[in-house]
């Protein structure tokens, strides 16, 4: 037993003082049958079997205590700093607009590869499409539904692109008037190609829908949210630098 | 030893247990992920198409209101796979292969294909496929289970029961 608790490295020590005292308290159970020449044994310090095992079992038992608890901490640290690493964006920034260069990618890190899989399964490659998530505003305030914000620029260059709303659980956000998001085939453009988007609380009323930009709307409810912009065949350029999109601004309009 | 050093040694071992948890966590949550996603889709190979995603839509996170979903969860144990696929050629379309850990091995787009159907074959690197003609694409898929993913955008709302009834006719047959 003293080999194989001492494979443990550490507890070596700990053990050799246990064993020892384990083969002293044998050696004055059994009399003069057991010694482990550390020092004279005094007659008059005999102990009785019972005695010797209720000093083991203690020590034991407050080793596998300890043991536990040290398990315990590791594994709750292990899944903490797990948490940690991937609740942090990663990715690369342009304005509010945060991409990963690998999502998708077999190549991608062990990092890159866990927070894709929690907060976007199943994504394309960059070269096939373009994945940016804005989760604050374009002076980096979060990006609350208690708030109306406009989402402005010129269209992307793409093949075709999507801006959607997600609540915190990474799902559509329900609301009333079922609007999730505006894209390429759905936003009405300006003659110079640049869009305007609303985003707001969903309201049933048809005035409040215009007031919300009419098709150009996506509706929120109060609470964290963010937006997911997919750019899907994008062009050459972007898909080998997405640092120099250029991306829609995200303006808070204002909060209730 | 003393008490010091004793706790040295206990704080050690917890951040030696903390760093190994740490690594496995990381490492495992994309697969575990994935198998749960794979066990949603129901009977391997087979092409399961949903309606348009609507904030119903628990399955898969991050959905597309835009984009039609149809998936294959794939299980190369008994063979390959071959797939087929009408492509609509109206807006973006593709077909995408996901392998267990989630890393997209293959994507094949309507731009890519001059006619009307998409057609491979999925392998195994040990597997070959005994009736493919010459000129097919065989893909290798770097593990035995993953997802074939069909996407179809979403043009005009006029258009989805058309472009439901097509992805529907997507197969991916077991050779």
């Amino acid at each position: 037993m003293r080999h194989n608790i001492a494979a443990f490295g550490f507890l070596r020590g700990r053990y050799r003082e246990s064993g020892h005292d384990e083969v002293r308290d044998a050696h004055f159970a059994c009399g003069s049958a057991l010694s482990d020449g550390t020092g004279p044994v005094s007659h008059s310090m005999r102990m009785e079997p019972s005695q010797a095992h209720r000093g083991t079992i203690p020590r034991v038992a407050a080793f596998a205590l300890k043991a536990l608890g040290v398990t315990v901490v590791g594994i709750v640290l292990g899944l903490l700093t797990a948490w940690l690493a991937l609740s942090s964006a990663g990715g690369m920034a342009d304005g509010p607009w945060r991409t990963s260069l690998t999502a998708g990618d077999a190549e991608s890190g062990a990092y890159a590869r866990a927070r894709v899989a929690l907060h976007g399964l199943f994504a394309l490659n960059r070269g096939e499409t373009l994945y940016y998530t804005a989760a604050t505003d374009s002076d980096d305030h979060r990006l609350d539904g208690a708030c109306r914000y406009e989402v402005y620029g010129r269209a992307p260059d793409a093949r075709w692109w999507s801006i959607t709303a997600y609540g915190a659980d990474d799902y559509l956000i329900p609301n009333p008037a079922n609007r999730y998001s505006v894209a390429k085939t759905t936003a009405m453009m300006q003659p110079d190609n640049s869009f305007s988007v609303q985003v707001s609380r969903a309201s049933t009323s048809p005035q409040a829908s215009r007031e919300n930009g009419g098709g150009n709307w996506i509706a929120v409810e109060p609470g964290r949210f963010t937006l997911t912009l997919r750019l899907y065949n994008p062009a050459p350029d972007i898909a080998r630098d997405p640092r120099h999109a250029v991306l829609p601004a995200i303006k808070l309009v204002s909060c209730r | 030893m003393n008490g010091r050093t004793q706790f040295a040694n206990w704080a050690l071992a917890a951040l030696a247990i903390g760093v190994a948890v740490h690594v496995a966590a990381i490492h495992a949550l994309p697969r575990f992920i994935m198998a749960r996603a794979l066990a949603r889709f129901g009977e391997p190979n087979t092409v399961h198409v949903g309606g348009r995603p609507t904030a119903a839509s628990r399955g898969v996170v991050r959905p597309s209101h835009d984009i039609l979903y149809g998936a294959c969860a794939f299980d190369l144990r008994s063979g390959p796979l071959h797939v087929t696929a009408p492509v609509p050629h109206t807006a973006y379309w593709s077909v995408s292969s996901f392998d267990s850990a989630t890393n997209n091995f293959f994507v094949l787009d309507d731009r890519q294909i001059s006619g009307d159907t998409a057609d491979f074959y999925l392998v195994r690197p040990s597997q070959r496929v005994p009736n493919a003609g010459h000129g097919h694409l065989i893909v290798t898929a770097p593990t035995r289970r993953g997802l074939i993913l069909f996407r179809a955008v979403i043009d005009n709302e006029a258009h989805l029961p058309q472009l439901t009834a097509t992805l529907r006719q997507a197969r991916c047959d077991g050779q």
